[in-house]
């Protein structure tokens, strides 16, 4: 049979053509990440799910994961990215309205903020971390962090109608009150009249490794004003480190859900101090325990994908500490007469941990996101030198 | 499973269309087995617990149908299974969709204490009860029954139709069951279809979902009376453009098997009266109550006024209540009972000389039904109402400015694909060579800009819950 074919027709097998390709390939490309979904939704279903709920969920998981790592996954988020540009648009639509990406004026990305946020409750768990402390004989010190937006009106789009803020500038005077002293990025920042944006990457809402150094630097200054310790700061000068940039290396978590066409990318970059350092670092959750220098302890370069951005089990921002864990124990060698510290963090904490660790004997970081223990058994327990709390967004 | 999704759109679809056109091609019967059975993993892939009811729905409108449909059988037999039949559906969607509700009230009615079922509603109850009372009723009427279940079930539960409809009546589909005729015209024009449908669920229907639940959620503060509009505005176009698309893939991927299902909306946001707009707003829905409700009661040929005010309250009533268990959409209903019979009595259709003031007083209240039908509550309803006409708040807020900044090309064409200038364009400009093949490229680009927003995973919700 002979078909006459037409403009209609010429599109219906393309349509054919590319659903059946688009599915074959998926499959090919990742069969355990696709297939693997069924069982993983059964399996991590809760307990008191029935069989119908858990095979429900095992097809949920299946229909995430065939977005996820569809075949043509990477490039229909870069021509997404690209559509949104193209329609000039600034705040970017997602499947979970609260991770809808803003960009800035000034090309810098970030998740949209709105609303007040009330830090009584911060307040509280901070006196309550103090009693704690005060039994161990620690020091307690928070660190406020600051926000892409935050005090920074003159970046928000045309008519932007969101506003986020917090009564932090309310309850600090009331936590120093109780003799717990606090570092204030924000207000470091105009005090050492920072840009503030050279802080952050612009693909990605969290801070780049130099300005890692320079909040380690804060930090011990305002633990040697507080305590009188004496720690050296002068090692936090840049000029201590050398510095290796990947070009157009890294897309934040910002970048990925836009594309690289959207706001462009990246570079990331390598800071390592030129003097000699000798650590342990120990995180159990991936069996990792290692002696050595700085290169070899904190960092993992293989994290860095430049030719594949939108890398779903990856990101260059885990070179440093290997990403996120509940736990990681670093020990520094040349300053075993030191001051021990618990650091509790959360995914900012990772280019900070490693510097900070630079002035101290023994630096434990929580994750505070992934612990299940109560900090405060593992500060009785462990009795540090100084409690050191960053985290904003404590709920 | 959603035509909007990965799952269907790379797997399940062309797994469907490859068997059905190869293996069993040429077999109708093995062809038909086989819609039936991945229409009803269709729709176990949403909620696999659910599939029962409908399974028990095939089932029993199967034997009620052979019953009906034996011409041996004397009427009034034939008459009581009928009644039998259409109580049986209807109490499967009074249990499921409306006990909850009924006993709420009664418990608050009476103050009394009833304990409330949580029962949970099954996605498209509303769409396959009311196609399995079109089997039995059609069949009373004398359509040929069908002997083998797997066609009733093929007809009730055909996955294109399933969960957001329209409403196929039996007598439409009837004889395609077995003798449809699947040709290449027929697919190439389906999948056209379905690529329309696919684009204005992605791109405009989600899209303007975003600015609607941002307004309705509440989540700008002190909203002025251009947010309120812009809001109401913004949930008018994505209902339409996600139902409509909804019914626009329906039809296509019927095509694409060979069946042709009656097409459910018009542009109904140019009409000049609410009597226009039912006519073009879902059609199936409308035709449905018309000729198994509002006829048989007498329809308008009755003889005294109030007689045909009780039939519209009828029909307008059970179209509120069909739409969801809550008093927002027996008023939204009830709305428009009163804006049909005032448009019946009053002579309305016949004033054709103040058309763009016919035009606004449609729009006007279609909008407002569109807030009553959004809102969770009457009390929100008349809120947000208030707050369109200036009851609180200034009149321009930036949340307006920006949400309208950052949608206007989505606005835009929402406009003009709300109207039939695309098609005249088309018919005008691109009835040549040339224009089928700009046409065709276009189809195409809205195909990969579809699946992009569809891969990104953008804002997609799913607005036939209540249904």
């Amino acid at each position: 049979m002979r078909i006459k074919l037409d403009s209609k027709k010429l599109v219906a097998f393309i349509f054919i053509f590319f659903i059946a390709l688009g599915g074959i390939l998926t499959l090919i490309l990742s069969p355990k990440q696709v297939l693997g979904g069924f069982a993983r939704g059964y399996i991590n279903s809760p307990d008191d799910c029935d069989v119908f709920q858990k095979v429900g969920n095992s097809l949920k998981e299946f229909d995430g994961r065939t977005s996820e790592y569809f075949a043509f996954h990477d490039i229909s988020i870069n021509t997404y990215g690209g559509i949104q540009k193209l329609v000039n648009r600034s705040l970017i639509d997602d499947t979970d309205k609260s991770s809808q990406v803003l960009k800035l004026n000034n090309g810098y990305l970030t998740f949209k903020e709105n609303g007040n946020t009330d830090l009584s409750s911060l307040q509280q768990y901070l006196t309550k971390l103090k009693k704690t402390c005060d039994s161990t004989g620690s020091r307690l010190m928070y660190v406020n962090k600051t926000s892409k937006t935050s005090s920074s009106p003159e970046v928000l789009p045309l008519f932007y109608p969101y506003v986020y803020s917090s009564n932090f500038n309310e309850i600090k005077p009331k936590i120093k009150k109780q003799d717990i002293s606090v570092l204030d990025i924000e207000e470091k920042i105009i005090d050492d009249s920072i840009d503030k944006y050279s802080l952050f990457f612009r693909t990605d809402h969290h801070w780049t490794p130099q300005a890692g150094v320079w909040v380690s630097e804060n930090i011990c200054e305002e633990i040697n004003d507080s305590y009188g310790w004496g720690l050296d700061t002068e090692i936090f000068n840049i000029d201590n480190y050398d510095i290796k940039t990947y070009a157009n290396a890294f897309l934040g978590s910002q970048g990925k859900r836009v594309g690289a066409l959207f706001d462009g990318v990246d570079d990331f970059y390598i800071v390592k101090p030129k003097y000699d350092t000798n650590l342990t670092v120990d995180i159990k959750d991936i069996g990792f325990d290692v002696t050595g220098d700085f290169q070899e302890t904190m960092l993992h370069e293989e994290s860095i994908t430049p030719d594949n951005l939108l890398n779903k089990d990856d990101t260059a921002y885990d070179t440093y500490m290997r990403g996120n864990h509940s736990l990681v124990k670093i020990t520094n060698h040349n300053m075993s007469e030191g001051k021990t510290a618990l650091l509790v963090l959360d995914s900012y904490g990772c280019v900070v941990a490693p510097y900070l660790s630079l002035q101290f004997s023994q630096l434990d970081c929580i994750d505070i996101r992934s612990y299940t223990d109560p900090i405060e058994d593992y500060i009785s327990k462990n009795k540090p030198d100084i409690v050191i709390y960053a985290i904003s967004n404590h709920q | 499973m959603l035509f909007s999704s990965t799952t269907f759109l790379f797997f399940f679809l062309p797994f469907a269309i490859v068997i059905y056109y190869t293996i069993l091609k040429n077999k109708r019967k093995a062809q038909n087995i086989f819609l039936c059975l991945i229409s009803i993993v269709f729709y176990a892939w949403g909620e696999p617990a659910f599939v029962f009811i409908m399974l028990f729905s095939i089932l029993i409108n199967y034997f009620l149908g052979l019953f009906i449909g034996k011409k041996e059988q004397t009427d009034s037999k034939r008459k009581i299974a009928l009644v039998i039949a259409i109580i049986i559906n209807i109490s499967i969607l009074f249990v499921f969709k409306y006990l909850s509700f009924t006993l709420t009230n009664i418990s608050q009615l009476f103050g009394l204490n009833v304990v409330i079922p949580n029962i949970a509603l099954p996605i498209g109850i509303s769409f396959f009860t009311f196609q399995a009372m079109s089997y039995v009723i059609d069949v009373y009427r004398g359509e040929e029954y069908q002997k083998n279940i797997l066609n009733v079930g093929l007809y009730i539960s055909f996955f294109p139709q399933l969960i957001a409809g329209p409403i196929v009546r039996y007598e439409t589909v009837a004889h395609q069951i077995n003798y449809r005729k699947e040709t290449l015209d027929d697919f190439a024009s389906g999948v056209y279809r379905f690529i329309i449908g696919l684009g204005k669920k992605v791109l405009l229907a989600n899209t303007m979902a975003v600015v609607a639940d941002t307004f309705f959620n509440g989540e700008v503060s002190n909203q002025s009376v251009l947010s309120a509009w812009v809001g109401a505005i913004a949930y008018t176009f994505q209902i339409f453009f996600d139902f409509s698309g909804y019914s626009d893939m329906a039809i296509g991927l019927g095509r694409m098997f060979g069946f042709h299902f009656l097409e459910n909306f018009n542009y109904p946001y140019i009409s000049t009266s609410i009597t226009e707009f039912w006519r073009r707003w879902h059609i199936s829905l409308g035709t449905w109550f018309r000729d198994y409700l509002y006829f048989p009661l007498g329809g308008s040929r009755v003889k005294s006024k109030s007689r045909l005010i009780f039939n519209l309250f009828i029909v307008w009533l059970l179209t509120g209540i069909w739409h969801g268990a809550n008093w927002t959409f027996i008023v939204w209903g009830l709305l428009y009972f009163i804006l049909l019979a005032f448009e019946k009595l009053s002579g309305f259709q016949k004033y054709n000389k103040l058309k763009p003031l016919k035009y606004i007083y449609t729009m006007l209240f279609v909008i407002l039904g569109w807030v009553v039908f959004r809102a969770d509550s009457i009390q929100e309803a008349f809120t947000y109402i208030g707050t369109m006409f200036g009851s609180t708040g200034s009149l321009v807020d930036n949340a307006a400015l920006f949400y309208i900044k950052e949608n206007v090309v989505c606005i835009f064409i929402s406009v003009l694909a709300s109207t039939p200038i695309f098609r005249w364009i088309q018919k005008r400009f691109f009835h040549n060579r040339i224009g089928n093949v700009i046409t065709a490229v276009l189809i195409i680009g809205i195909l990969f800009v579809s699946v992009v927003y569809i891969v990104k995973g953008t804002y997609n919700p799913f607005i036939y819950f209540n249904f």
